[in-house]
């Protein structure tokens, strides 16, 4: 476990009404690196960015430790040490200001910069994101969405946060501009000298803009490791199956690709084994009878019981 | 033989802006050709032309022989049935309100095509044909997951028995799975009806993995690829 953690993640649990949506998470996030969140819908990448950010919704059950620098994120953190960029601009933006003006109020509020100066570092913000300066007085209806999810990216780091976590950032954005909108994203953390938690289901994203990833599964860790090795070579049969639906230049044209056989379990219908033991073609008993640790194979966290591991 | 789409000096434009400058292409029966290109190159402007949904400023779009451009509104209705597109946004191309297999036999009544005796049955083989069953067609849309919704959105598109699909972004909005799914559907239903498909997508590799042929567009224009 390196102590040089910025934000150290350990056994993050969360349930609501007794049904596990996230169970047994770890992970670290290095200084300046972009670590990428990886799962279909319903694997719990949204809890627990949200666990992240210490803005779970009430009723919800936390249970493990999330600290930022060794201490546990507050209410003050939010916006300062620790940002959020979410997938939907528009809720993440006042509808009455215009968009210069409320990165105004944000730098004022923690800087304590006079209005004036606010106002001029706010407008910077908004040129280093690539909008122009005759758009930067615009209301944030008056944007388009890649605009405005590049507004929200200069409000998340604008007050050089320690840790910007982006949910799902550009999935509500034109394929085409999804990329240029990650890079942005990148670069400004990058500049500001934040680390980077990437939500996405997005593999190609995750292989141009993450360094390590986590993949999820049914609210569990599945494989976690440097980007570069598990999309190289997948451990987790589950990384391995969600990788294989992708068609790759070798793919022959017009062929027929893998699917996942099934869908992923409902939420509380959990059985004892592995979550992915169902659907899993290397599934043995034990893998329907207990659920499979952690451990580390090849540079990376692989919760699998398969014995060919073993001999990676 | 005539290809089924066959596009001439395509030029649509909106204002003072040209979106879509000069293109030609065609498509024949059976056949995939992808096009690609960056944000605001054209590619959904042509794509809306083909549908008929803007008019072009000049140019020809002839399907099945008939010169599009020339027609009327009334006589676009007989043609409209045959070219059929599918969206990216499986939830949003649905109306939320109304159950799966209302929205399916929608085509079916507009086209006069629907009757009690058949109509319910014909609904179900088309679910059917998407791999969906008549419970998920007794199902609203935001009940069912985005590869089943965009299942249905096709499915929709097949009651007009169309003869070209207009495949805008049709998988973008999917899990890795759920689109190797709909690919593989879309792969399928070409090979046993011969549909053509005008397939738009930002995803490289999975356009050189499902098209017969790839167009690149830039600022309006094809350019060589």
């Amino acid at each position: 476990m390196p102590s040089d953690a910025l934000l150290s993640v350990r056994d993050l649990s969360v349930d609501f009404d007794g049904v596990p949506a996230l169970s047994g998470l770890s992970f670290d996030v290095r200084p300046g690196e972009v670590l990428a969140l990886v799962g279909e819908s319903g694997a719990g990448k949204s809890v627990t960015a949200r666990a992240l950010l210490g803005m779970c919704p009430r009723g919800a059950a936390v249970s493990g430790s999330v600290l930022l620098r060794g201490t546990p994120v507050t209410a003050a953190d939010r916006g300062r040490r620790i940002a959020l960029v979410p997938q939907d601009a528009l809720s993440a933006l006042s509808p009455v200001l215009p968009v210069d003006g409320q990165l105004a109020l944000a730098v004022r509020s923690v800087q304590g910069l006079s209005r004036r100066d606010a106002l001029a570092r706010a407008r910077e913000a908004l040129a280093e994101v690539g909008i122009p300066a005759a758009r930067v007085s615009a209301y944030p209806h008056e944007l388009s969405g890649g605009m405005r999810q590049r507004a929200v990216i200069a409000m998340a780091t604008v007050n050089r946060p320690e840790l910007v976590v982006a949910d799902e950032p550009t999935t509500a954005l034109d394929p085409g501009t999804r990329d240029k909108v990650l890079g942005v994203l990148g670069d400004r953390c990058a500049a500001a000298g934040a680390s980077l938690v990437l939500v996405t289901h997005d593999l190609g994203a995750v292989g141009a803009h993450a360094d390590r990833m986590v993949v999820l599964y049914a609210g569990r860790p599945a494989e976690y490791g440097p980007v570069d090795r598990i999309l190289r070579r997948p451990l987790a049969p589950y990384t391995e199956a969600l990788l294989a639906c992708l068609p790759t230049a070798g793919t022959p044209r017009k062929s027929r690709l893998p699917t996942l056989p099934g869908r992923p379990p409902a939420p509380g219908a959990l059985g004892a084994g592995c979550a992915f033991a169902p659907r899993c073609r290397y599934a043995t008993v034990r893998c329907h009878t207990e659920r499979p640790a952690a451990r580390s194979v090849d540079g990376r966290e692989v919760a699998c019981h398969l014995d060919h591991l073993e001999s990676v | 033989m005539s290809p089924l789409l066959d596009v001439r000096e395509l030029v649509v434009r909106y204002g003072r802006t040209t979106a879509v400058d000069g293109v030609s292409f065609q498509v024949d029966a059976g056949e995939t050709v992808g096009l690609i290109g960056p944000s605001g190159c054209g590619k959904s402007s042509t794509a809306a032309a083909v549908l008929q949904l803007r008019r072009p400023h000049s140019g020809e779009i002839r399907f099945g022989g008939v010169e599009l451009t020339a027609l009327g509104e009334r006589e676009l209705r007989a043609v409209r049935p045959r070219v059929q597109p599918v969206f990216q946004d499986p939830y949003g191309s649905l109306s939320p309100r109304r159950r799966i297999r209302d929205q399916v036999a929608e085509p079916l009544r507009a086209q006069g095509r629907w009757s009690a005796a058949t109509g319910p049955g014909r609904v179900r083989e088309l679910l059917a044909l998407v791999g969906l069953d008549g419970e998920h067609g007794g199902r609203l849309p935001h009940e069912l997951s985005g590869g089943q919704c965009q299942r249905a959105g096709i499915a929709r598109a097949l009651a007009s028995d169309p003869e070209l699909l207009i495949l805008d972004e049709p998988v973008s909005a999917l899990d890795p799975s759920m689109r190797a799914g709909i690919l593989n559907l879309l792969l399928e239903l070409q090979e046993t009806r011969g549909l053509g498909y005008l397939f738009i997508c930002h995803d490289l590799a999975a356009v050189r993995h499902f098209s017969d042929r790839v167009l690149t567009m830039r600022e309006g224009r094809l350019t060589a690829s």
